[in-house]
């Protein structure tokens, strides 16, 4: 977690984050190590964690973040645009008025505030819900499934009828939804935020819309306003409700109160075209009391409808911000990113060589930096996974780890006992599998209830490996890592990595 | 059950739905690395004059054997109700998701299937499996255990002595290079499972052969129609005498229909088959068949090699000049016999080396209303052109009996050295060399014994291929 007042990260920098990661999920451990080895060749990597992934990004920026960064600004502005333009065109419709009849306020006011009542409601009670339920609502998900469902439905049907993308490019968009698909869970604050902004931006517009458009006829013309109903309804009862319904500005805006007196005066028959209270021959009595509802749609609109959006607008963006300074950033790639980054280099070349040596590759992994303790790793053994003597030490040893505690999982009953050690523990996570074996729902069903052991946090490894060579083993071909990654994804776990044990050096 | 059924098991991606495609021939069996990809069973039968003789059913693989076998053995069982134990874990996990692809599975088994169990033995053997092959055993049904290869490595040394302790036969098969006979083979094998077994078994085997028979039949017959279509095809236009626009317009369009025909013949054989359009349609990966049918390259390497040509026309020049020697009583001496071979040598000669044919003036004894020169191209004068067809047919036919339903990548063919055709004997060459000319020449209406003789020839170089690809021979 970031401290106060540290260095954060916006959008941008975030999307850049996740696209450099992307970029590098596949890539050579070791050219990683060499490339990244050099961003701090000539300095020391700040403290600042955040500084570091800054300095990453900035290395060999990707440019989608200031992309998208863009793109989310101008869908700000045409939902602006969009919202000013509803608010003025709904509010003009149903305000006009052409003389004949008067304008039905029941229709302005259901329309221009009581769906903003409704909608307001509506996101209460899903941020309610949310709350309780820790999680989405359960219909979101089904979506989120069907969706998912859907697309591989279509996916499928035009690979049939020989319409499909070039393999290549569909593999690309697999493994890009697979990514998305496990990293879902770490930002949901800022989807969140990200949302309830744009959406309350153009909220916001459309009530200032809706209110320029109401000012703007009230000053310019002369509008008349009614209402009516076929039901037998005593007018204090209707005033009560008004009331009721006024209460918030009451106080300081009495005349926008409409009372008994105003009710009565402007029932409307439209059999007649005429007021109800007027004398008979004569439209209406008083022209200033046929406009005088319009205080009251003025303060509703107002305080249903402005003043909410713009409170939810700047708590999004507070929120938002919020979330971003917030962000964990300790997933395991990030950490492998951070390590890459701050581990200590050592170089044995000389100064003045005699004859050629090869230099000592930059950047070699060494232990990580004396200011953090090593983690502490309890190692799963699945199924029968080959482990000499030493050899889970050694796996231990190449993420700068120390061996808290080996457990073998070579049936289910034996995976019970592993699970509830591993929930005893507090060490991290690591599945010693051999990637050639397919990653069956036993295992995926393993990591999951691992998962729920040690809590939603804590990093698990899934290291594959090819077999053995000698004392050693050789690591999983890229396809079966592959393989495991994209089965694995369902899991939607980004605290779970999924990578070939690397050769031993 | 009135036929009997064949249950293909096994763990995810050991390739059962592989073998399922191989032995039924079907290439939409899916097949893919991603576990999981069979959720369903899917029934093969295999039938002969609309009886079904017997049944391939493909199913989901073992995923959570482990657990399923932790259920059974939660309860203490004596061997003769463990069959019903297992009905038990169906019945207990009807409702749910949970081992469900083990469910499934073993439904068809304990409705009377024998068991078909599929191991990779490219891959070592692991003490884990034998959770499944125990949970097999419970069930009480016969069982084979198929030792398939998805890599190259090769540790079936490790698989059998293990699989032998739970079935009663363990073979080899590999989906994925498995010929007809060893197709055959496996299915003579299953017989071993019942004593009852062999009647149907044996019905489906005969009929498999003669199938293969009457293919074979088929693909010699489509190959002849090709290479008598390609030697007498022609293409003819009016154009003014300089208009070599039209000229060169019509030789394309000459060697396009030779191509197009050539295609037609490869879709052909292939669905013949049961291999896709999308396969048939070119992508094959290796050089030879991958050329154009007149790249220099095809030319080089397929076909008769000159000296072969120029024999095969001397002798079919000498036994044109011999018949005239016959025909005068001998009084020529053989005069004609060598005339004619050095005749039939140096034509032969002039045309070697030309692989596309050339547009030429039509003589016409009457025209019509259109005044313009009538000028035609073909049928093909190159004398090792429709061998140079025939070889790329027969080697095409080679991929298609060599490629199982289980490979679902691009065909791979290996073409070494010369084509089929350079292994004919001298009579064999001359033979064809003496009906591709007398074809060409009345191209109109080919002589019905010139294309007896290629159909003879043609037969016996398919029937080859069959057998050298592992056909059984009729």
């Amino acid at each position: 977690m970031l401290t106060p007042g540290a260095r954060t990260v916006n959008l941008a920098t975030l999307v850049d984050l996740e696209a450099r990661l992307a970029a590098d999920a596949d890539a050579d451990a070791a050219a990683l190590r060499l490339r990244d080895g050099a961003v701090f060749a000539e300095r020391a990597p700040p403290a600042d964690r955040v500084a570091v992934l800054r300095a990453w990004i900035d290395a060999d920026p990707p440019d989608v973040g200031r992309r998208v960064a863009r793109a989310h600004r101008l869908t700000r502005l045409a939902l602006v645009t969009l919202g000013l333009a509803l608010g003025w065109g709904a509010t003009t419709t149903l305000l006009a008025y052409d003389g004949r009849h008067p304008v039905n306020i029941a229709h302005a006011v259901v329309v221009l505030v009581g769906l903003q009542i409704v909608t307001l409601l509506l996101l209460a009670t899903g941020a309610l819900l949310r709350r309780l339920l820790r999680r989405a609502p359960p219909v979101l998900l089904d979506l989120r499934e069907a969706a998912a469902g859907l697309v591989l439905a279509i996916d499928r049907a035009l690979a049939r009828l020989g319409r499909a993308p070039d393999e290549a490019r569909r593999a690309a968009w697999r493994a890009a939804w697979h990514r998305l698909r496990s990293r879902r869970s770490l930002y949901p604050a800022v989807e969140r935020w990200l949302l309830l902004g744009a959406t309350q931006a153009f909220g916001v517009a459309f009530n200032v819309g809706a209110v320029l458009s109401l000012v703007g006829t009230v000053a310019f013309t002369d509008v008349a306003f009614a209402w009516g109903t076929t039901f037998d309804v005593a007018v204090d009862a209707l005033a009560t409700a008004l009331d009721a319904l006024a209460t918030p500005w009451a106080w300081a805006w009495p005349a926008a109160v409409p009372d008994a007196a105003l009710l009565e005066a402007t029932r409307y028959a439209r059999l007649d075209a005429a007021y109800l209270s007027a004398p008979p021959g004569v439209r209406v009595v008083d022209a200033a009391t046929a406009g005088a509802w319009w205080r009251f749609l003025l303060a509703a609109l107002l305080t249903y409808g402005l003043v909410p959006r713009v409170v939810l607008a700047l708590l999004a963006r507070r929120g938002m911000r919020r979330a971003l300074a917030t962000l964990p950033l300790d997933t395991p790639d990030v950490d492998a990113v951070v390590r890459r980054l701050t581990a200590h280099r050592v170089r044995t070349q000389a100064a003045d060589p005699e004859r050629f040596t090869p230099p000592a590759p930059v950047g070699a992994p060494g232990p990580t930096p004396a200011t953090d303790a090593p983690a502490r790793y309890a190692v799963v053994l699945w199924r029968d996974v080959p482990a000499p003597d030493g050899l889970v030490e050694r796996a231990v040893d190449l993420y700068g780890g120390a061996l808290a505690a080996t457990l073998r999982a070579p049936d289910y009953a034996a995976e019970r006992a592993a699970l509830d050690a591993l929930a005893a523990t507090d060490a991290r996570v690591m599945l010693l599998a051999e990637g050639w074996e397919a990653p069956d729902k036993a295992v995926r069903r393993f990591v999951g209830e691992a998962r729920a052991a040690v809590g939603p946090r804590r990093p698990l490894l899934v290291a594959l490996i090819a077999g053995l060579e000698g004392e050693t083993w050789r690591p999983a071909a890229p396809a079966d890592v592959t393989l495991w990654r994209q089965q694995l994804a369902r899991a939607e776990d980004p605290y779970l990595r999924v990578e070939a044990l690397e050769a031993a050096p | 059950m009135s036929h009997p059924v064949f249950a293909v098991v096994g763990r995810v991606n050991k390739g059962k739905s592989s073998i399922i495609a191989t032995l039924a021939e079907d290439p939409q069996v899916a097949i893919s690395p991603t576990p999981g990809t069979t959720r369903r069973l899917t029934r093969f039968p295999v039938q002969v004059d609309g009886e079904t003789l017997f049944e391939l059913v493909d199913t989901p693989g073992f995923e959570e054997a482990s657990r399923a076998l932790h259920w059974l053995r939660s309860e203490d069982v004596r061997a003769d109700a463990r069959p019903a134990r297992v009905a038990a874990l169906l019945a207990a996990f009807a409702d749910g998701d949970d081992l469900r692809d083990e469910r499934t599975l073993l439904t068809p088994i304990l409705e009377g299937a024998f068991v078909i169990y599929v191991v990779d033995g490219s891959r070592p053997f692991r003490p884990n499996y034998e959770d499944e092959m125990e949970i097999l055993r419970w069930t009480g049904r016969p069982g084979m255990a198929l030792i398939n290869r998805i890599a190259a490595d090769d540790h079936a040394g490790a698989w059998r002595p293990a699989l032998q302790q739970y079935f009663s036969v363990v073979r080899d098969f590999d989906a994925h290079r498995a010929t007809f006979e060893q197709r055959v083979g496996l299915l003579r094998a299953f017989r071993e499972l019942d004593a009852g077994l062999a009647p149907a078994l044996d019905r489906a085997v005969r009929a498999l052969v003669a199938e293969r028979a009457r293919r074979r039949a088929e693909v010699a017959t489509l190959l002849t129609d090709l290479v008598v279509d390609a030697v007498t095809l022609t293409r003819e236009a009016r154009a003014e005498r300089k208009d070599a626009l039209a000229k060169d317009a019509l030789e394309a369009d000459f060697h396009a229909a030779l191509r197009a025909r050539e295609q037609t013949a490869r879709s052909a054989v292939a669905a013949l088959y049961k291999h896709p359009p999308a396969w048939a349609e070119g992508e094959l990966d290796r050089p030879v068949l991958d050329e154009d049918l007149f790249a220099e390259r095809t030319w080089k390497g397929l076909g008769l090699t000159d000296a072969q040509l120029v024999s095969a026309l001397a002798t079919g020049g000498a036994v044109a000049g011999g018949a005239i020697d016959a025909a005068v009583g001998g009084a020529s001496m053989m005069a004609g016999a060598v005339i004619g071979a050095a005749v039939g040598a140096v034509s032969g000669a002039v045309q070697v080396g030309r692989r596309m044919a050339r547009a030429m003036r039509v003589k016409e004894a009457l025209r019509g209303d259109d005044r313009r020169p009538r000028f035609r191209v073909g049928p093909h004068q190159n004398p090792n052109f429709p061998f140079v067809l025939l070889d790329r047919a027969l080697l095409h036919y080679d991929a298609v009996l060599r490629r199982t339903h289980a490979r679902q990548d691009a065909a791979t063919v290996e073409a070494g050295g010369r084509g089929p055709t350079a292994g004919l004997d001298r009579a064999a060459r001359a033979a064809l060399t003496r009906a591709f000319a007398d074809a060409r020449r009345d191209f109109r209406d080919p002589p019905r014994e010139a294309r007896e003789v290629i159909h003879r020839q043609v037969a016996a170089l398919v029937e080859a291929t069959d057998r050298a690809a592992g056909g059984v021979a009729s």
